[in-house]
């Protein structure tokens, strides 16, 4: 169901010629018109004063959380691999954390494996934190195990109910082997049960449909820990909860910034980056350029150029404003960086260093995303212009219809922005493809791998492309720094941002219940001039992040 | 190949270093084969980005009196050519855009074996196309849900550079909205299927069982008393949790025993010299992932490990370089997507495009070898197994859908007389020949697969 009601908040057309004029309610931009005002003002304003909240499904530890988690749970089991063997996340949104996820016979059988070889592993006597004698002193250290572990497990207090099923099986298998046996059965079950493996917001009674309900102080302290460090909370976070004290947006602004303040939220700026941008895709990147030395200088760059381009984006998140991410110009210098850009080395590696303001504006002109977006033996306008049309701009675009004519052949002499120019020219194609190529093609100045050139084929390089359906930054440029300026003042691109956040710290797709929290979001963001870390304290303090709609029994 | 995560570098290698778990995929049971006919087995294999049809397509007209096409010629030894159906003319019309969501490469493979559209969704394909995941169940699925075989494993899905997380790269699924993901690490994919038969025997997995049962049935109580709390979907999610739940509950008590036919082979390893802890989604590496995956799916089959299994290549619009088919004139420096969009007169891209196919065609024959070479009742394990070869696509260039190339392969144990080139009726959806594959498996009682309006029954003449 809730598939199919995604698709009101996606553009979702049937030729792209609507593409250029979003309607209420879909992607393009639609609240730029409200986006100026202080409290989420504009169309909306009238349906926003009792909370509304999306649907927000029940959420599955990642691989990396599940590493996490356990590691502190069991502080002694550092290190290990006990996820590696998980199926891997599915992606949404171009993202692996989303709520969507499918569970099979396989995820039961490697979760059941891994709590094997962790209560294998494990030291028992130090996580039970006792040595019975007698069956009385047994039932003792089970039951407070239970609870306070369990406790720890399952990110909230243990139930009586749950209580009592962890306490029969471990009845059951002291019988039929052993005390220290029956005490390992409990972790593995633990370790496979729901309130561990997912993060429930549960009703907790009979609930009145169609409204909603403020998320507990447990599920609070989860949402908050997950999002900013991938892990489960920590002692602060439990003293919180356990006090009753993460109920007030204020309460949660402090805890939101004290997390964001730890070099454990980096790993999770990193990592929204990272799949942002799809800087993962840079390991299986590989090019043929027909000079050698070209492909030895980019071989030995390369995770240089990704490192390169998720600590500049960091450094906008942590210390500047969204607009830089289209305007930098400087970088963090080494020495492979230096070869590849074609400056100067440095004096010491990560030295900054103010690139060519021309050749070298934004995150666009890096050699990271140029390379990634790009074919191994020639540029791709099409897969540049296609990434700023879903990612920066967050539209999307209908199927190609069937029967498409094939693209034709390159011609010895032919640049490359002659032979994509076929898409544009044929009738069929122009449709969608003008919303792609005519972006790409500010970046012919780059090649295959993202160095600068500004011959091709033996002519010189056209880099004249066009802005089409972006609302106030329509019209023609010429050159990437051009479009990165267009980009950089750009509403769509600014909402669009606060789409993709919302989408990753959230695990889903924006609702249209959550119209009122995301036009004061893109209204606040546009006030304080693109300030990432006050969009995410924002966000925290939101109904979307606090509430959950109300569950008919 | 493209998509390998940073989630997979982190998670790394680590489990592998470890002994093998005592898994209960792998406790591979055995049907009392002496005395009874050896169980019907389904293993479907696909390959992306379409063919060349008219170089696909047999020499000769159908019936028995032909000659393979160029690109099937690998299959034109005797041997190999007795079992084969060369099927010529389905039309997977579920994938065609007009019936249903996705780009022209998400329905391809995401309804082939389901043979109903894809679900309005989310995932974006090229050009910006939106869809969700299989609209029902896979066929493999289907018959699995009607026979219920008490087997360690439901079915089986292994991948070769299948690493990708979206609706391009699954193609079997469990129920609608269910996707079943393919194992593309074959270290991983044995460690699960060999576990027990190179671990510690039956003896430690007796063990264990008791302990497993307690707990698997702590889990479905706590599900079920989670579940009126939960909203409408994520009750959907607990549905499935409970579905696995019980199919990991019947593993847990099919007997424990070792088939004769069935036997282990060496666990997979890296290339020599290999420093790529991702070698297994390296393209230069396609062929040895693919003969292990291989000795896997047949492992998996001969120790009746399970009924159903199925090899995936890469995912639909696979750009993998075919940079190690080179030599003898022959470079390609396009990855095979990009060389299916090119026209008849690039002779250089049509030569890697023959390359490329013939290629599958040759791997298709060495697991129908691998299958032969598996002793079982008075044949071997082919005889008992129907191997269905498809293709997310007919013409990559224009993502044509209709007579999509299938090939159809197996001995007497599956009705199947091999040695034949059938064309089917303008106008025949693949659909008919999902109900075939039900019959071949003794699911006679299914009429229809996928879409009902798809549905005319089965594929005549392809099971006697």
């Amino acid at each position: 169901m809730r598939v199919i009601s995604l698709l009101t908040v996606i553009v979702f057309v049937s030729g792209c010629e609507s593409q250029l004029n979003p309607g209420p309610g879909s992607d393009g931009g639609s609240s730029s018109s409200d986006g100026g005002s202080g409290s989420g003002g504009g169309g909306g304003a009238m349906a926003c004063s009792a909370p509304q909240v999306g649907e927000t499904p029940m959420r599955r530890l990642r691989r990396v959380e599940y590493e996490n988690t356990v590691e502190s749970l069991f502080p002694s089991l550092t290190g290990t691999a006990y996820a590696s063997a998980f199926p891997p996340e599915e992606r949404s949104f171009g993202f692996d954390n989303q709520a969507n996820q499918s569970v099979t016979q396989l995820h039961l059988e490697k979760w059941m494996e891994a709590a094997e070889r962790i209560s294998d592993e494990l030291n028992l006597t130090a996580t039970i934190g006792c040595r019975p004698t007698g069956t009385a002193e047994e039932d003792a250290c089970a039951n407070t195990f239970i609870d306070t572990f369990g406790a720890r497990a399952f990110r909230r207090p243990v139930t009586a109910s749950e209580h009592a099923a962890f306490f029969a099986l471990f009845t059951d298998i002291r019988t039929a082997e052993s005390f220290a046996i029956g005490m390992k059965v409990i972790i593995q079950a633990l370790l496979q049960s729901l309130p561990f493996m997912y993060r429930l917001e549960p009703s907790a009674g009979a609930e009145l449909a169609g409204t909603t309900a403020p998320l507990t102080d447990w599920e609070l302290a989860s949402r908050l820990s997950y999002f900013f460090w991938n892990e489960p909370p920590d002692a602060q976070l439990i003293a919180a909860a356990q006090a009753g004290q993460l109920q007030t947006a204020d309460q949660l602004e402090a805890q939101a910034r004290r997390l964001l303040a730890d070099p454990k939220a980096r790993a999770m700026v990193d990592d929204f980056h990272t799949q942002w941008f799809d800087l993962d895709q840079m390991t299986l990147t590989f090019k043929t350029s027909t000079v050698p030395m070209e492909n030895r200088l980019f071989n030995v760059a390369k995770f240089q150029l990704v490192e390169e381009t998720k600590g500049l984006m960091s450094e906008v998140f942590f210390t500047g404003r969204a607009p830089q991410l289209f305007s930098m110009t400087h970088t963090q210098l080494t020495t492979p960086l230096a070869a590849f850009y074609g400056v100067p080395a440095p004096t010491m590696p990560g030295e900054r260093r103010e690139l060519d303001p021309m050749q070298r504006r934004g995150i666009l002109s890096r050699g990271a995303f140029l390379a990634i977006k790009a074919k191994p033996t020639k540029t791709s306008p099409l897969h540049r212009g296609l990434f700023i049309r879903e990612r920066l701009l967050c539209t999307s675009m209908p199927a190609p219809p069937p029967g498409i004519p094939a693209l034709g052949d390159a011609m010895p002499n032919q640049t490359n922005r002659q032979l994509f120019a076929a898409h544009s020219a044929n009738a069929a194609c122009a449709g969608c493809h003008r919303l792609m190529e005519p972006l790409g093609f500010g970046f012919e100045n780059y090649d295959l791998m993202g160095r600068w050139q500004t011959m091709e084929a033996g002519q010189a390089i056209d880099v004249s492309g066009e802005v089409i359906g972006a609302q106030e930054i329509d019209g023609p440029f010429v050159g990437a720094a051009a479009l990165s300026a267009k980009l950089e003042t750009s509403v769509q691109v600014r909402e669009c941002l606060v789409r993709q956040w919302f989408r990753f710290s959230l695990g889903r797709g924006e609702l249209p219940e959550d119209e009122c929290t995301r036009s004061a979001l893109n209204a606040r963001f546009a006030e304080t001039g693109g300030d990432f870390q006050d969009l995410l304290i924002t966000l925290t303090r939101s109904d979307a992040f606090r509430r959950r709609q109300t569950i008919a029994p | 190949m493209n998509r390998i995560s940073r989630r997979s570098l982190l998670s790394g290698l680590g489990a592998l270093g470890l002994g093998l778990p005592m898994l209960e995929s792998v406790a591979g049971r055995q049907v009392a084969f002496a005395q009874n006919a050896p169980p019907r087995r389904l293993l479907l294999m696909l390959t992306p980005n379409g063919t060349l049809i008219n170089e696909w397509k047999p020499v000769g007209s159908p019936g028995t009196n032909f000659t393979m096409g160029p690109l099937l010629s690998p299959l034109e030894t005797p041997t190999i050519k007795s079992k084969c159906v060369v099927i010529e003319g389905l039309n997977v019309d579920s994938a065609n855009p007009a019936n249903g969501p996705g780009d022209g490469h998400q329905p391809g493979i995401g309804t082939v074996w389901t043979g109903t559209p894809l679900l309005p969704g989310n995932y974006p394909g090229g050009g910006g196309a939106l869809a969700g995941w299989g609209g029902g169940p896979s066929v493999d699925q289907v018959i699995a849900d009607v026979l219920n075989p008490q087997t360690l494993q439901r079915s089986v899905q292994l991948g070769v550079g299948t690493d990708t997380q979206e609706n391009h790269g699954r193609m079997i699924f469990r129920a609608s909205n269910q996707p079943l993901s393919p194992v593309y690490d074959p270290r991983a994919a044995f460690q699960t299927l060999a576990g027990y038969l190179g671990g510690g025997g039956p003896q430690q997995l007796q063990q264990l069982r008791p302990r497993r049962r307690k707990i698997v049935d702590l889990l479905q109580a706590q599900a079920q008393e989670l579940r009126p709390r939960l909203s409408t979907r994520d009750r959907a999610t607990i549905d499935q949790h409970l579905s696995a739940l019980s199919s990991l509950e019947q593993s847990l008590s099919a007997p424990i025993t070792t088939p004769s036919s069935c036997t282990v082979p060496p666990p997979p390893t890296p290339p020599m010299g290999n420093t790529n802890p991702f070698w297994f989604n390296v393209d230069q590496n396609l062929p040895l992932v693919t003969s292990q995956q291989m000795q896997i799916a047949t492992m998996a089959l001969a120790c009746d490990v399970t009924r159903f299994a199925s090899i995936q290549f890469d995912h639909s619009q696979s750009d993998v370089l075919f940079s190690f088919l080179n030599g003898n004139g022959l470079t390609i420096t396009e990855n095979h997507h990009d060389l299916s969009h090119q026209p008849m007169s690039n002779v250089n891209a049509m030569n890697a495009l023959r390359a490329i196919n013939t290629w599958y065609a040759q791997r298709f024959v060495d697991l129908l070898n691998m299958l032969a070479a598996v002793p079982e009742g008075n044949g071997t394990l082919l005889d008992n197994t129907l191997v269905v070869w498809g293709n997310e696509l007919q013409d990559g260039r224009n993502h044509d859908h209709n007579g999509v190339p299938f090939v159809v392969a197996g001995g007497a144990g599956v009705g199947l007389v091999g040695g034949r080139y059938l064309r089917a009726p303008a106008g025949t959806r693949q659909n008919a020949l999902l109900v075939s594959i039900c019959h071949a498996l003794g699911a006679t009682s299914v009429s229809s697969v996928g879409k009902a309006e798809f549905n005319s029954g089965p594929l005549a003449g392809l099971i006697s």
